[in-house]
């Protein structure tokens, strides 16, 4: 999401991250992560997700009631692209960063055919978290 | 607009996507994501925000204290929102 952020940012276009629950709390690889007790917990562990990946995005938490993460889907990594005019132009269970190009590089483009952006971000992988 | 992916597209990464396995514990996972309730989720996933109709309002409290919402950012930016955790 750095280099997309990092591509577009002087284009019209912001970066938004969302905090939702744990698919995996307490599981092989994370004993130290549990599901969230109360909200003030939900947010600590959202600022350790923001230093453990050197995070410089914006970084928003979910409420507990987890109603907006089920309004969009309740996957733990999905990716939207949203135009000015508020509507869906992209969506995806995982987060693919050559997708997301894509659909930045027409929206921009669009909003200025005099400077088009061309899809560039190639990734030989990405991790499945922001 | 491209398609959202189906069920079961293993995530980008390492080892054919298999990377995240690594760190999970597999029965939990295999049970997981043989479920009813999970498929349902990437089954439903098109039609829950329909590609070119309106994305719901968000309101989210930032890291750092702020209230931020995608309302605000309506005939101003195109944004991508993100949705992840540690685990």
């Amino acid at each position: 999401m750095h280099q997309l952020r990092d591509k577009y940012e002087d284009r019209d276009v912001e970066f938004l991250a969302m905090y939702v629950r744990e698919p995996h709390a307490g599981e092989r690889g994370f004993p130290q992560y549990r599901d969230h007790e109360t909200f003030e917990h939900k947010m600590a562990v959202a600022r350790e997700l923001e230093t453990l990946k050197e995070m410089d995005l914006t970084l928003g938490v979910d409420d507990m009631s987890q109603r907006q993460h089920a309004a969009l889907g309740n996957l733990p990594n999905m990716a939207f692209v949203v135009d000015k005019g508020g509507k869906l132009v992209y969506s995806n269970t995982w987060q693919h960063a050559e997708d997301i190009d894509a659909a930045l590089a027409k929206l921009v483009t669009a909003d200025d055919p005099s400077h088009p952006a061309e899809p560039t971000i190639t990734t030989r992988h990405l991790p499945g978290h922001i | 607009m491209a398609k959202p992916t189906g069920f079961f597209k293993r995530p980008p990464g390492p080892i054919g996507g298999l990377w995240s396995w690594r760190y999970l514990n597999w029965l939990k996972t295999l049970k997981m994501i043989n479920s009813k309730r999970v498929r349902g989720y990437y089954e439903a996933f098109p039609a829950t925000v329909p590609l070119g109709s309106d994305f719901p309002e968000i309101v989210l409290t930032t890291t750092d204290g702020r209230t931020i919402n995608t309302r605000n950012f309506l005939a101003q930016k195109h944004f991508v929102l993100v949705t992840g955790a540690i685990t």
